[in-house]
Parts: C-alpha cells; structure tokens; sequence
C-alpha cells in the first residue's frame, strides 16, 4: 500500500493545485450565493480534479484547469436543482445604451465596495461569471471562454452587458 | 478613430486584449478627446472597486482545505482498483482511439479541421448575442463612421445598401472572431429579426464571386469571398434571400 504522506503525486497535487483553493472558494461563493454551498463546489472540485490529475500536465495552466472543472461542478449542480429560483433574464432591462459609454460616464463616487459586490450579485448567472473571471481573476478572454465552455465573442458580449448592468444598478443605488 | 469607434475599443484595452495597432489609435484619440478618457477613468475606477472589494472579502478556507485533504489522503491510500498492467492496458487503449479517430478525421473529415467551422458556431453566437432587438433597434452609426469602417475593412467604397430588402441604415462595431477582427454590421427593419454582415480583409484572392450555404441552429449563414475581402451575412430569413443578399454586397467588392 501506497504510504499517503510519501505519495509523489499528491504532493504535485498539493504544491499545484491546491495553492489556489482559496483563490477557487472566493469565486465560487459569488457564483452559488452561500459559502457552505460554495466549500461544497470547492471539495467537489479538488475530488474530481485529483481523479483525473493524470490527464494534467504539470507546470500548464492549472488555475485555469481547476477554474474549468469548477464550472461543471457549478453546472451540473444547477442542472440536478430545478430553476425555481431564477428568473428570465429580460434583455430590454438593460437600457438602451449599446457601445459603452453611451450614456454620460459615471464614476462611481460614493459607492463603497459592499455596494458593488450586491450589484455583482444581482446580476445573471452568465454575466456574473465572466465579469468575475475577468475582472477579478484577471482571466484573458480565451481562458475565460475555454472555462466557460462558450466563443469569445460571446465572452466580450457579456462582459459588456454586464459591466453596463453594474453601471445601472450602481446609478440606480445612488439616486434611489 | 472617432469617439463611437473608440467606445468599441475601450472594453479590449481595459482588459489588455486590445493589439498594439489599436492600442496606438486608440490612445492617440484619447490624447484629444474630451469625453472617451472620462469613460476609460470611470470603467477603471469601477473594475478597480469591484477587485479591491472582491480580495478584501475574507475567507476561511482552512476547513475545507483540511477536509479535501483528509479525502485526498484516504483516496490516495487505497490501492488502486486496477492491477497496473490493466491501467496501462486502459492507457494504450485509450491512445489507440485517439489516434484512430485523427486518422479518420484526417482521411474524411478536413472540413472538421477547418478554422471556418469554428467561425460559423462564433459568429452565429455573436449574432445571436448582439441582434437583440429590444435592447439596439434604436442604435444607428453615423454615415461617415459606416463607410470609413466598411472602407478599412471590406474595400468598399460606401456601406452596403439593403433597403431594396426593407432594412434601414446598420449599427456597426468591430468584434473578434476567433482572434480576427471583423467589422459586424447589424440591420434592422420594422418587422422580422435583424441580419448581420461580418466582413473582413483577406489574403486569399478570388476574381470569382463565390457563395455558400449552411444552416446553424434557426440562421442561415451565406459566407461569400472576393478580391480580397471575406464576408459572412447570417440571418433568420430563407436561404435564397440570404444568398441574394450576400451576392448583392459581394458583387460590389
């Protein structure tokens, strides 16, 4: 029997992959809304990425491996929950401005970061994830469409929507 | 570079994924524009809080670093369910396979291989994404802003006219496609969704206009090339009309 302590390739597992747990967890628990859920996302991932550690080459992307595998434990979580909770994304909400900044610019003075985080929050499955991955793990728009399983295109048209969607509700928070 | 061009850019430079051709163009405009640099500050300011906020969020991954490494521990330190011999034989198996199925897809499949079938799912998507009609059917590019972009990116001397279709004027911006920059025109028209004209410049020369067919998901796609200049117009409309179209503006390349 392998002694578990002296197993090589758990120690690469620990050095490799299991430096960005934590960076995994602060992701996942905007993406699921609760961090017992998310800690759940997060077991669930280093369990499946540990199974199938050998189809991964040591010193490639890892974090965006572990990102990748993160995203089909988050999917297939919603698929076995029924959608009873979400609501329709209504595309006509998002105001008429379509080239960024087609509305007056604004800065968002006065808004603390609790306010742009519940705005993150607000926002739809799809938009939150590439803002996030973008935004604030600072994935290049190719990691985040492999991750996300979708074109750039659609990456860059998100992201768009998104980021315009922050503006609004952050408009709406200050002036409401 | 005017300021509508410059908003379409402002996204890829905040993100770095903007080529350093653009990047010089783009700075240059905002150098000497009064607005397009209040833009830039405000979505900066506005990534800044969002990643500043999003690290300063503490969390406790202790437990569940302890608990994934007490599963991986006891995972690690049972025997494996196969006998080694079998999991080499599974690997072989495995390799096998691969190596089948490129032979195959080498010997019958080239157009699977093709950079083109990744386009049509890409622009189809971006179609989709961007024709919502509710959110743009107000947005229109100003004239001279239409035929600068379809001059750069189509060599045509002024932008397509699909009136005698029924679609009015088009909103254009620049999009990437599979890391190629296309200029996307979007027509809309009273009633029946919108058609996108992608369009880009291209080494491959053809004197012959050429046009195919194919379908994806509900769109037709009719891609078309000439002289120089590749196009793709993807519509939901019959696959005859969508020809049509393309060949109407191919025919002016």
């Amino acid at each position: 029997m392998t002694n578990p302590e002296r197993d090589p390739r758990l120690e690469i597992f620990e050095r490799e992959a299991m430096a960005h747990l934590e960076n995994l967890l602060r992701t996942a628990v905007h993406l699921v809304g609760s961090v017992g859920r998310a800690e759940d996302v997060v077991q669930e991932t280093f369990l499946r990425a540990w199974k199938h550690f050998d189809s991964y080459e040591s010193g490639t992307n890892c974090r965006g491996w572990l990102f990748r595998i993160m995203f089909n434990v988050v999917h297939a979580e919603r698929a076995r929950t029924v959608k009873l909770s979400e609501v329709p994304f209504d595309e006509s909400d998002l105001g008429d401005g379509h080239l960024l900044g087609a509305n007056v610019p604004f800065t968002p003075r006065g808004i603390e970061g609790r306010d742009i985080l519940e705005a993150v929050d607000k926002l739809t499955d799809e938009h939150r994830a590439v803002l996030w991955l973008v935004a604030v793990d600072g994935f290049s728009y190719r990691e985040s469409a492999d991750i996300l399983g979708v074109p750039i295109g659609t990456v860059m048209s998100r992201l768009h929507r998104a980021r315009l969607e922050i503006r609004r509700l952050l408009q709406t928070e200050r002036t409401g | 570079m005017n300021c509508d061009e410059a908003r379409g850019l402002i996204q890829c430079y905040l993100d770095n994924e903007l080529d350093e051709l653009n990047t010089l163009d783009l700075l240059k405009h905002l150098e000497a524009c009064a607005r397009c640099p209040e833009l830039l500050d405000s979505l900066m300011s506005q990534d800044r809080l969002l990643k500043q906020s999003a690290l300063a969020q503490e969390v406790n991954s202790g437990p569940v670093r302890a608990k994934v490494l007490t599963l991986l521990r006891a995972h690690a330190s049972q025997p494996s369910r196969f006998p080694f011999h079998l999991t080499r034989l599974r690997r072989f198996v495995a390799v096998a396979s691969l190596a089948a199925i490129g032979v195959l897809v080498w010997l019958f499949g080239p157009e699977f291989k093709s950079f083109h079938e990744k386009a049509y799912a890409a622009i189809v998507a971006d179609h989709a994404d961007h024709c919502s009609y509710e959110e743009t059917k107000d947005a229109r590019s100003s004239r001279t802003e239409l035929d600068r972009l379809v001059a750069q990116y189509g060599k045509l001397s002024n932008t397509p006219d699909l009136t005698p279709f029924g679609y009015d004027e088009p909103h254009a911006f620049v999009c990437k496609i599979e890391e190629i920059q296309y200029l996307h025109l979007i027509y809309y028209r009273q009633k029946g969704q919108p058609l996108s004209v992608f369009m880009r410049l291209t080494d491959a020369s053809s004197e012959s206009l050429q046009v195919a067919l194919r379908r994806r998901d509900r769109f037709v796609i009719a891609s078309a090339w000439k002289s120089g200049a590749e196009l793709f117009v993807v519509s939901s409309l019959a696959d005859q009309e969508t020809s049509d179209i393309a060949r109407a503006i191919v025919a002016r390349l």
